[in-house]
């Protein structure tokens, strides 16, 4: 959908086309979850706060007056709902099971990397939670996202160089963190071992192992 | 370097290259990772039913009187909102049934912080619209502010959370608001918007009367910052400082008057912690006699106002000190002028020449800007200063482009209010940069 189209679509769901909306809807829900789903993490939390964000999108409409893209915009609507929807969550009581979103993996049907990398990626948004949310914000936005520091600061209204800083703090306080999270820790002490291996190897002249060839992915 | 972080480096060195490997390569794994698919046909029936809810809930309510609005933003302090003029027919009691409008009857009544009865309307969702009816209604947000919905007024819950945004749709409101500072930036905790203009506050009691093509801004105490609205945590337009009263267009916020300092009545603190009844008096104390008390006005028109909204690059030669909070302004000296120990100016008709002007902004906001000498990070700053004059060659508006710390644009702006400037014209521009 080009963005001629799109526009023609928002102004006539400003005027209350319906189907013009369900058009909207379907043009930008794949972005939308996707964006939630990397802010949130695995989480049962995810259709709801979807539905939340399109419905405060369908609320502010006669208050987008073109001063950006609607992408841009319902990104932006997006962010803040998820942020609203954390603040929130702070204040209700834990579930046990709510790390695993409600479902864990048969461990038996899963391949043993896979099983692995769904370990480490919860893992990981557990020490995201851990983080402010202000850092935990720009940290997603820049990493997870791609977006340029500049678009984040006009994203969550701080100027750029508070957007670097905390960017900063939050990769050092991440990297401090890993070693309490054993499926972290562990993966920190393969890329020691596979360190090591090749240093072993450059002062031997024989090929290196790595632990972390298997999956295809190797270490920057 | 001390022992301890002497310890505290040899411990993270060997292990912090790899640890933001670890952090790279499980940043990678989650990208790689699609989200799971939802059931898209559940979620769009849900949502439209919703959305059928809301537009039947909707055509309950009574016409909607006024078209443009008007918008401000209040970090802190009280904030006094008028809105005179053009309004539709009155509001009936029956839309208090309809759901979505409450007249405060039905909402808990707590003691608010000032001791006062208030509404909770901390339970209130977007869309959600609050009348007053024939009597003022007070209403509480804890931790946010208070504020008062003068009789015949009406505002809507836009969002909740942070910033908590009302609109106000007609008549008038009086709030407080608790300032919130954290360090990383200033807290915008709640906001009021309105049509085409937008009034930032900074620790400042001002009241705002609307008719339906203009906007008075009277500023009572502090720095005000009015601009087009839509631009949200941005403080870009006119500064004014008091006592300052100003008419704008409501359509845009271009400044179209600037009118003689308004007699102030009964005198409003910005604490919350204050008598709530000379807070509940401040605002009709500066209600519709005084302002057509006032001195006869002056037609002066000027350009001073930008309609360009900010871009990014704006926010990105804006690095201002935020991210050092420990950094104050300085400025405490006790030799010099006032004007130079950054202390507002006594009144006095003593002219200024534009060199002298430009010399006293440019030293106030260096010494408002200077790093620390034992600062690692340096923190630069520049921004394009826009002075406009009145008929008397007084200065009437400062803008400042990008926009700075709002302490540091009322620090160093407020030195030049009032004061005359001969020989500039109706405006001149100091250009600043603190490298």
């Amino acid at each position: 959908m080009n963005t001629d189209d799109v526009d023609a679509l928002v102004e006539s769901a400003r005027r209350g086309d319906r189907t013009a909306f369900t058009k909207l809807f379907r043009a930008h829900r794949s972005m939308i979850t996707a964006l939630v789903f990397r802010m949130l993490g695995p989480t049962g939390d995810l259709e709801d706060v979807v539905q939340e964000v399109f419905i405060q999108i369908h609320k502010s409409l006669p208050d987008f007056r073109g001063q950006a893209k609607f992408t841009t915009w319902a990104h932006r609507v997006a962010v803040n709902v998820v942020l609203m929807h954390r603040r929130r969550a702070r204040s209700r009581p834990v579930l046990v099971d709510e790390e695993a979103g409600g479902h864990e993996p048969d461990a038996g049907l899963l391949p043993d990397q896979d099983l692995s990398r769904q370990r480490r990626i919860r893992a990981f948004y557990r020490l995201l939670d851990k983080l402010s949310d202000k850092k935990r914000a720009v940290f997603v936005l820049h990493e997870l996202e791609g977006m340029a520091p500049a678009d984040i600061a006009t994203e969550v209204d701080c100027p750029v160089l508070t957007v670097r800083t905390r960017l900063f703090y939050a990769r050092r306080e991440l990297a401090q963190m890993m070693r309490d999270e054993p499926a972290l820790a562990g993966l920190l002490a393969e890329l020691e071992l596979a360190a090591e291996g090749q240093e072993q190897a450059a002062d031997t002249g024989e090929p290196a192992r790595t632990a972390l060839g298997r999956d295809g992915r190797s270490d920057p | 370097m001390t022992e301890r972080e002497s310890h505290d480096n040899i411990e993270l060195r060997p292990s912090s290259e790899f640890a933001a490997r670890a952090v790279r390569h499980v940043v990678a794994e989650v990208l790689a990772t699609p989200p799971p698919e939802l059931d898209w046909a559940r979620l769009e029936r849900r949502f439209l039913e919703h959305v059928e809810t809301e537009r039947v809930a909707q055509l309950r309510q009574p016409p909607a009187s006024l078209g443009a609005l008007f918008g401000f933003v209040a970090a802190a302090a009280a904030v006094v909102l008028f809105v005179l003029g053009a309004r539709g027919p009155a509001a009936t009691p029956a839309a208090a049934t309809s759901g979505r409008i409450v007249n405060g009857a039905t909402l808990p009544v707590v003691d608010d912080a000032l001791g006062a009865h208030a509404h909770l309307a901390a339970s209130l969702a977007p869309g959600s619209a609050l009348e007053s009816g024939d009597t003022a209604k007070r209403f509480v947000l804890p931790g946010i502010a208070a504020f008062t919905l003068a009789p015949g007024s009406r505002v809507v819950v836009r969002r909740t959370g942070e910033p908590y945004v009302l609109e106000l749709a007609f008549g008038k409101v009086a709030a407080e608001v608790v300032p919130r500072h954290d360090a990383d930036a200033i807290v915008e905790a709640f906001v009021v918007e309105s049509g085409g203009t937008r009034v930032a506050v900074h620790g400042t009691v001002f009241s705002v009367a609307r008719s339906p093509e203009r906007v008075e801004v009277e500023v009572t105490e502090g720095v005000v910052a009015v601009g087009p609205a839509g631009y949200r945590g941005d403080t870009t337009g006119n500064l004014l400082a008091a006592p300052m009263r100003a008419t704008f267009a409501a359509r845009d916020a271009r400044l179209v008057e600037v009118h003689a300092p308004p007699h102030v009545g009964t005198p409003m603190t910005t604490t919350p912690s204050q008598d709530p009844a000379s807070t509940a008096a401040a605002p009709s104390a500066l209600g519709i006699a005084q302002l057509a008390e006032t001195a006869p006005e002056r037609e002066v028109h000027t350009e001073a106002t930008s309609k360009q909204a900010p871009k990014a690059t704006d926010r990105g030669t804006r690095s201002d000190a935020d991210a050092q909070p420990g950094q104050g302004v300085a400025g405490a000296d006790a030799a010099g002028t006032p004007a130079d120990r950054g202390e507002p100016h006594p009144a006095g008709p003593i002219a200024m020449s534009v060199a002298d002007a430009t010399g006293a902004m440019v030293s106030c906001l260096r010494r408002a800007t200077a790093n620390a000498a034992e600062a690692s990070l340096s923190v630069s700053v520049s921004s394009q200063i826009t002075v406009t004059l009145d008929g008397d060659e007084k200065v009437a508006t400062i803008q400042f482009v990008p926009p700075l710390r709002p302490e540091i644009q009322g620090q160093c702006a407020g030195q030049l209010f009032g004061r005359t400037v001969a020989g500039a014209g109706s405006s001149f521009v100091i250009p600043f940069s603190n490298r």
